[in-house]
């Protein structure tokens, strides 16, 4: 399955911004993003708060049950990620996107 | 001429209760219990029997419920309730026992507790706080044995404050030691706090120093029982102590352990008090505690108390009680500790129990004083000193001992803190424990940490037994379907090739 079309713009830092306008509470913010991520790739996540060696689920898709992934986006946040669908071109992508909205 | 309020009197804020009472009352009403234990006293063998089948269904139990199991007398259906527990225990986190360390840090305290050894009137006890090189010396001798978990303990009182934990904590965590077998070193993964009830800020900090579980213990919920032992300091308002886990809830810490301490009150009014505990954390914030502890009164310097309760709980209401407590929580980690004679400890270990603590020493700087000891009298075995520690232990078997001992009896030791750093917290890790997958992970990571213990810290006889054990478990992984979802089993044997080749702190 491949249903992230980057051409498409389907997931750009402009959705991002439009998200978290939307929302004044992060975890919000962070549960769209996850859902946007889903419906546009079909990957499946979750955000963690990261204090100290403690990931703390705090937002994102809470039926993933088992990930396959866990990456660190910034000091203070990190996904966990079911099975990846796109290029890893696309997903680097993907990862930025994550990383810029969080940076913000 | 108004008089300064002392450290201990401004520890209560009352609005910090307040905001969870329900129309001004807390959730332990006395008199309903009473009338449940009392209405339910006569339960037929049926109604037991579908109220196990409710708990293998993994759903909490309500109050009537287990008012009714409280009552069983008959042994036949006592037998049936210890194999259910099993069952449930198994089937929420499989076949594992996870291992953790006590590291007491300071027996200062401003409390009067009258069971416990650290009360403040108590001129018997040698007072300690420790610094941070002795906490590292103490984390350093618990690594070594093979703990990749801590729990750490402190006395209530002004030195040994959120911002003293915090450096506790963070000194813990430093600690990279060699370990004596393998080619690996060990950490200390997860550290858990066991302290006294705080405001919600003092909690953020102890979440922001990263710490795994917040533990606090009602010791007893019925609260003219609580009144004559707290007799002054602030563990003496019922209440602040009730919430203190809702409070660390609000901080953000999202793993929280209850417990109480047998022996001070009926142990059937305790069972039920842990129970709307769990109701009321569900209720408030949807998850329940991570864990309950069931602390049994043990001997404690300058405690008539602790020899002396009527209330003192028996090696059979024990079993009883621990059953009934996996029957009513299905979801929740049981935690027996070493306070248990070992017979006792290998008995509640059988139905049940989910974590142990193993080759402890709650001496303040037990650890350190009890090298020194055999290094002085070539002696085996540790050294208790009574007039430094909260209570007596009754099983100091080591951890390599009781790891060999659970081998024994079928069971893994695990050593896995992998929940805790993939997301699976607060209502994450409930989901998962109430569907009984997080038991499917449990599974995995004991495999790896098991065999991380075997290479690096384990004696011959202990690795003889332990690896029949591993290549069981392997087997069982192999087939399960859960495993064959995604890469999930490709991962696993990954993760476990990278350990068996020297690498380590792999987890899923």
């Amino acid at each position: 399955m491949n249903i992230f079309v980057m051409e498409n713009a389907i997931f750009t830092s402009k959705d991002i911004l439009e998200i978290s306008n939307q929302f004044s509470n992060i975890n919000e913010c962070l549960n769209s993003i996850a859902d946007r991520v889903k419906a546009t790739t079909g990957i499946s996540i979750y955000f963690c708060e990261i204090i100290g060696s403690r990931w703390s689920f705090c937002a994102g898709d809470i039926t993933l049950d088992i990930p396959e992934h866990r990456i660190e986006i910034s000091e203070k946040y990190g996904i966990m990620t079911g099975e990846i669908y796109v290029s890893e071109n696309e997903w680097t992508k993907i990862l930025d996107l994550l990383k810029e909205f969080i940076e913000k | 001429m108004e008089t300064k309020k002392t450290w201990a009197e401004q520890v209560i804020k009352q609005d910090e209760i307040d905001k969870y009472l329900i129309n001004g009352n807390d959730f332990i009403d006395e008199q309903e219990i009473f009338r449940q234990l009392e209405e339910n006293k006569n339960p037929d063998k049926q109604r037991i029997r579908d109220i196990m089948q409710k708990s293998l269904s993994i759903e909490l139990l309500n109050p009537d419920e287990v008012a009714s199991l409280l009552a069983v007398e008959d042994e036949d259906l006592l037998q049936e309730m210890y194999a259910t527990a099993l069952k449930v225990k198994q089937k929420v986190y499989d076949n594992r026992i996870v291992f953790f360390a006590p590291l007491y840090c300071s027996n200062l305290c401003v409390n009067s507790c009258l069971y416990c050894g650290f009360r403040k009137e108590n001129t018997e006890e040698k007072r300690r706080i420790l610094t941070m090189d002795e906490i590292r010396e103490e984390t350093r001798i618990v690594t070594r044995e093979g703990h990749k978990r801590m729990i750490i303990v402190f006395g209530e009182h002004e030195r040994s404050n959120a911002d003293y934990m915090v450096e506790s904590i963070k000194a813990a965590y430093s600690v990279q030691e060699k370990s004596p077998n393998g080619p690996g070193s060990g950490n200390i993964r997860r550290i858990n706090v066991n302290a006294a009830p705080m405001e919600t800020s003092e909690l953020k900090k102890l979440w922001k120093a990263g710490i795994g579980t917040y533990q606090v213990f009602q010791e007893t919920y019925h609260k003219p029982t609580y009144k004559v032992v707290h007799p002054s300091g602030p563990k003496s308002n019922y209440q602040w102590r009730l919430y203190a886990l809702h409070r660390a809830m609000d901080a953000g810490i999202d793993d929280v352990a209850t417990g109480a301490l047998f022996g001070v009150y009926d142990w059937k009014f305790e069972v039920m008090g842990l129970l709307y505990h769990a109701m009321d954390l569900e209720r408030q914030f949807g998850i329940g505690p991570h864990t309950i502890s069931f602390p049994r009164l043990t001997p404690a310097s300058g405690s008539q108390l602790s020899t002396d309760s009527k209330y003192l709980v028996s090696d059979e209401h024990m079993k009883k009680l621990v059953a009934i407590l996996r029957l009513s929580v299905p979801y929740t980690g049981l935690i027996c500790t070493v306070r248990e004679q070992p017979d006792t400890h290998t008995a509640l270990m059988t139905i049940g129990c989910t974590q142990t603590d193993a080759s402890s020493n709650i001496g303040i700087g037990g650890y350190t004083d009890a090298l020194k000891a055999k290094a002085l009298v070539q002696v085996e075995g540790s050294t208790q000193i009574k007039e430094k520690q909260q209570f007596i232990l009754n099983d100091t078997r080591s951890l390599d001992e009781m790891v060999r001992e659970m081998g024994k009896l079928g069971m893994i030791s695990s050593f896995c803190t992998a929940g805790y750093r993939c997301g699976r917290t607060g209502d994450k890790i409930m989901g998962l424990l109430k569907s009984c997958k997080e038991g499917k992970f449990c599974k995995l990571n004991a495999v790896l940490t098991y065999r991380e213990f075997l290479d690096d810290y384990a004696s011959d006889e202990t690795r003889e037994i332990g690896f029949p054990i591993i290549e069981k478990e392997m087997m069982e992984i192999k087939e399960m379907p859960f495993y064959k979802k995604g890469k999930l089993y490709e991962n696993f044997l990954d993760k476990y090739e990278h350990i068996c080749n020297g690498e380590r702190d792999f987890y899923i």
